[in-house]
């Protein structure tokens, strides 16, 4: 792997996962892209309480998608829970005919905890929905890392895991990160308008923190 | 009788007379001015009566125009304290002082304690005197019928005002004042009551603005402070903070057993805790004599602290500036302070909290965390012997209470544009407010901001048919009740026993560098972390001794400017040959060592050293100007440093200066040929060597919970609330990114140069040096300036145990060289 590659391989199962700095996860051989938390609509439902966050921010979140998709030109795309952010609004339109126009493309959703729209409005979109999990070969996608059982291998979302790089002095900074357990992978979460929930370091437990360039590899040992 | 009555003249003395008692002068003049319809400030400290003198006053205001006997409906006088905890005392001394005046009136409470039903009752009819805060005062502008409540009002009375004038809280209390005006039939009456500080006359006028009749009235009762410093045995000529001046538990026990009750303020809750337990391992005797009060206790607790404070059942109380307010409690003979308070003001504040028997005076103890706080001690004492304290600097043009206060006003009955603008204009707060700063905070409540487009489905603030800004709907009105006030609490987590029972609260970034087992002190305990859960955690008790103490945020208070120059004037004597007392004697020899080894920083002389040691070039600077002024000048330095040679360096700072440090040779002869200390470019240069964006975004917090971006205060109400959370650098990313002409961001900002940074004061500190000789020193070893800014720098890098003996072991070799000089 040379320095100047944005992305970071990982063997897994034997199968090769690229941890890309979108925040998303190819696997080149099924031909898949692997996303959590986008939380859209969370703009808009934020307006309606009168607090003005701009849907500009989630255009940003599909066109990054958007971008993913030409550039991998996946078969299948699974959404890792948290797709659309509580009640119905404005924003699902655009989202629904965003995946209009990629019609050669299946998109997956397994539920979470935020997916509260109501079946019909996915029914009528491009969307198949999964409760609780769906397997993709050896592995099980989840939205909560508490839904897979022992023994299972899988990846997750719902966490949006973070870590803290320390600088000088009082100089810190907090980025989103891949998480990777023996039988885990979390992702970080794709959508722009989400929090950060900083893990702690764990035996076994690995971070890979993203820039909007590029994911680090780093051995973290100033925790 | 009526008849009688109402003939009869009303005069507060009465009062007076039937306790043959005399009316002060001052509570006199006090009457005197109200009469006359003067608005104005009363300065007096607690305990002389001042309670009287306004309350008399507004009395006797109200009785010009009305008859006072006769009941009538109507608010006449609101009260306003900083603390819910005071009002029940003013509202018995007052219900006390009227029924001896032959009145009939209602003295009310409204706070966030008030009951449901008193409210209810309240709505049907105010009483006379409402004692309240700033945040339920704005809840009554919420109401409906906010424009009724206030018509008949004839005086504004603020408490402790001192203790609002440099808050938001400030700035609310200013936009009531201005809203309640047009409300009244007759603009009342303002009047403020405050301790000393150093800006009296701009307080009230502050208060008191654009009222054309005004006065100020001292009440000249000098209530007597003495000041007695704790030396240390030996100082130390090479201090450091480590043992937080612990090493004089022994004189500190025995002036606990001279006293009744004893205050022990510390400046940190974990400088409080560490306190707590040093005594009861040093003086088990004392057990269940000694307390403890810090914000993050259980409110239980304080408030079981704090009876047991009132009945004499405690012989001392560590605390910290938990207690710096409130109730008076008798039994305290003495406080004492440990470590520098940072401010006078803050001390003798303290001082203030002792002594409230008749005829006692107040005692402070100051406890010296090390010997170089001797300096700290004599400028206190100087200071106080002069009388002279702090200004406290009023809030200006905060635009996130303004957008608090325009959703207030759509809820409560609602508003026009240009009305209110010329309302919010005559407040001191928003005096140079633009229009187009105004309109931007009407355009965010009613669309968000900018254009309509990009905020679609926005729902707050909406024009009815007249044009009227009004609250779009119940739901919004509602969130918007919840969210009003300026104090927002700390991001914190609750501490609680497996198996149930509330502790307190910690830091979330505490408890992320815990692990399950890990073992910690909180509130005496010793505790066993288990885990988080929904937002909670879970301890068990632990038997083990040794563990780590929380540390909590905030507890960095910024050294006052006043006390700074009175630290250099103390130098500057020493360097004279001159101790000016008894604490500048006693640290006269270290002085004298740092001045015979380098040089001494004062008035005249800016001072440099430079150091070489194995771990590289230290470059010691010493503005003595607080910890956070040399923050933002370390960053300049060492970026100007940078231009000339790329370095890495690490920065480490006290309140008497700072250190820069390099393992490679840093340029420094050539940087100061060149102007280091230079005013040109250095605006652009602060901001190439600080990160100000991801300071702000923390500062933004605050300023998106009084805008009423963040709710807090009322977790799981809701779902729907839930889904509405967003933390504030999230929210100051995405407003930044997607919102660029957004004032609240901008506000934040400012708030970092303003507050953290102390821009201002660093402005005068570099145009201050631009006037001293630069003394550029190359002394041999560490000397005493510099030796406890380094030892931080190495506390800050490593935290185990043989830290101590290390740092120790530095200190016997440099007294060692000492010796021989």
């Amino acid at each position: 792997m040379t320095d100047d590659q944005r992305y970071i391989e990982l063997l897994w199962l034997e199968e090769k996962l690229w941890l890309l700095p979108e925040k998303a996860v190819f696997i080149p051989e099924r031909s898949s892209l692997l996303l959590a938390d986008l939380h859209l609509g969370k703009a808009g439902h934020f307006r309606k309480a009168g607090i003005p966050i701009s849907s500009e921010i989630h255009h940003a979140d599909i066109q990054r998608l958007d971008r993913l998709i030409l550039e991998h030109s996946p078969k299948e795309v699974f959404f890792l829970g948290d797709l659309f952010h509580s009640d119905m609004n404005n924003e699902w339109e655009l989202f629904s005919s965003f995946l209009n126009h990629h019609p050669t493309v299946n998109f997956h959703l397994i539920k979470g905890n935020h997916d509260l729209l109501p079946q019909v409005i996915y029914s009528s979109s491009r969307i198949l929905v999964h409760q609780i999990y769906y397997q993709l070969g050896p592995f099980h996608l989840v939205h909560d890392p508490d839904d897979l059982f022992e023994g299972q291998d899988g990846f997750a979302g719902h966490i949006h895991p973070g870590t803290l790089l320390k600088g000088r002095g009082r100089d810190s900074i907090k980025l989103a990160c891949f998480v990777k357990e023996p039988k885990l992978l979390v992702l970080p979460a794709f959508g722009e308008f989400t929090g950060l929930h900083c893990l702690p370091t764990e035996s076994g437990r690995s971070f890979y923190p993203v820039t909007p360039q590029k994911v680090f590899d780093f051995a973290f040992n100033n925790h | 009788m009526a008849d009688q009555a109402s003939l009869e003249v009303f005069d507060p003395a009465i009062f007076f007379e039937n306790r043959s008692w005399k009316p002060a002068p001052f509570q006199k003049e006090c009457w005197d001015a109200f009469e006359k319809g003067y608005s104005g400030l009363l300065n007096a400290p607690t305990g002389s009566g001042k309670t009287y003198a306004i309350l008399g006053g507004a009395l006797k205001h109200y009785a010009k125009g009305h008859d006072i006997f006769q009941s009538s409906k109507g608010l006449k006088i609101i009260w306003i304290t900083p603390l819910r905890a005071l009002a029940a005392d003013l509202q018995l001394a007052m219900s006390r002082f009227l029924e001896d005046l032959g009145l009939s009136w209602k003295v009310g409470i409204r706070s966030g304690d008030t009951s449901a039903s008193e409210r209810q009752k309240q709505k049907k009819r105010m009483p006379d005197i409402l004692i309240t805060t700033p945040e339920s005062l704005h809840l009554l502008l919420s109401q409906k019928d906010a424009s009724t409540i206030f018509s008949e009002l004839s005086s504004f009375i603020v408490d402790e005002w001192h203790e609002f004038l440099s808050t938001k809280r400030a700035v609310q209390i200013e936009l009531a004042i201005s809203r309640i005006d047009d409300y009244a039939s007759h603009p009342p009456l303002n009047w403020a009551l405050s301790a000393t500080i150093g800006n009296l006359d701009e307080a009230m006028n502050v208060l008191s603005y654009r009222r054309e009749k005004r006065m100020m009235v001292k009440a000249d009762i000098n209530k007597r402070i003495e000041m007695r410093t704790v030396f240390p045995e030996e100082i130390e000529r090479f201090p450091w903070s480590g043992h937080l001046g612990l090493k004089l538990i022994r004189p500190v026990i025995d002036i606990i057993f001279q006293h009744k009750t004893v205050l022990i303020f510390t400046n940190t809750r974990s400088q409080c805790e560490m306190w707590y337990r040093s005594l009861m391992e040093n003086a088990p005797e004392l057990a269940g004599l000694v307390a403890m009060h810090h914000g993050s206790l259980d409110r239980e607790i304080r408030d079981w602290v704090e009876a047991a404070l009132h009945t004499e059942k405690l012989k001392a109380v560590v605390c910290t500036s938990s207690l710096d307010l409130g109730v008076d409690f008798a039994p305290v003979e003495a406080a004492m302070q440990v470590g520098s308070p940072k401010g006078i003001s803050r001390f003798l504040q303290r001082a203030g909290r002792s002594g409230h028997r008749p005829g006692a005076e107040s005692i402070i103890y100051f406890v010296p965390a090390n010997s170089l706080e001797l300096i700290e001690a004599a400028a206190l004492r100087k200071a106080f012997e002069d009388q002279i304290q702090e200004p406290r600097i009023p809030v200006q043009g905060s635009m996130d209470v303004l957008v608090q206060y325009l959703s207030t006003l759509a809820t409560g009955g609602g508003f026009y544009s240009n009305h209110v603008y010329e309302q919010i204009k005559r407040t001191h707060a928003y005096e140079q407010l633009s229009k187009e700063e105004f309109d931007w905070a009407l355009r965010f409540v009613c669309n968000g901001g900018e254009g309509l487009k990009k905020y679609d489905e926005f729902q707050k603030v909406i024009q009815d048919e007249s044009g009227k800004y009004v609250i779009a709907n119940r739901k919004a009105a509602m969130r918007h009740r919840m969210g009003i006030g300026t104090i927002v609490s700390d991001p914190v987590l609750k501490l609680k026993y497996k198996k149930g029972g509330f502790i307190g609260t910690v830091e979330e970034s505490f408890v992320g560098r815990l692990k399950a087992g890990d073992q910690f002190w909180f509130a005496g305990k010793s505790l066993r972390f288990e885990r988080i859960k929904d937002n909670e955690v879970l301890v068990s008790k632990s038997n083990k001794k040794k563990g780590n103490i929380p540390r909590w945020m905030g507890g960095r208070m910024p050294l006052s400017s006043l006390m700074a120059s009175q630290m250099i004037g103390v130098i500057s004597q020493a360097n004279k040959g001159i101790s000016i007392n008894a604490e500048a004697e006693r640290v006269y020899p270290l002085l004298m060592l740092q001045k015979q080894w380098s040089e001494l920083p004062h008035d005249d002389i800016f001072l440099i050293e430079s150091i070489r040691s194995r771990e590289g070039h230290h470059v010691f600077f010493y503005p003595m100007a607080g910890r956070m002024v040399h923050e933002l000048m370390s960053a300049l330095i060492a970026y100007r440093l940078s231009q000339i040679k790329p370095l890495s360096f690490s920065m480490a700072m006290n309140d008497y200066g700072f250190e820069i440090l390099s393992t490679e040779t840093i340029p420094l002869e050539e940087a100061l040929a060149e102007d280091l200390f230079r005013l040109d470019g250095l605006d652009e240069d602060i901001q190439n060597g600080v990160n100000e964006a991801e300071m702000a975004k923390r500062k933004f917090r605050d300023i998106a919970a009084i805008s009423g971006l963040i709710f807090q205060g009322y977790p799981g109400k809701n779902i729907s609330q839930k889904h509405l959370q967003a933390s504030g650098s999230l929210l100051f990313d995405v407003m930044q990114e997607y919102d660029q002409g957004n004032l609240l961001t901008a506000q934040a900002l400012k708030e970092v140069w303003d507050d953290l940074f102390q821009k201002e004061n660093m402005l005068a500190v570099m145009r201050r040096i631009n006037q001293q000789k630069i003394s550029l020193n190359y002394p041999e070893r560490f000397t005493p300036f510099s030796f406890p800014i380094m030892v931080d720098r190495l506390r800050q890098k490593l935290s185990s145990e043989s830290l101590e003996d290390r740092i120790i072991k530095m200190q016997k070799s440099l007294e060692k060289a000492a010796a021989k000089t």
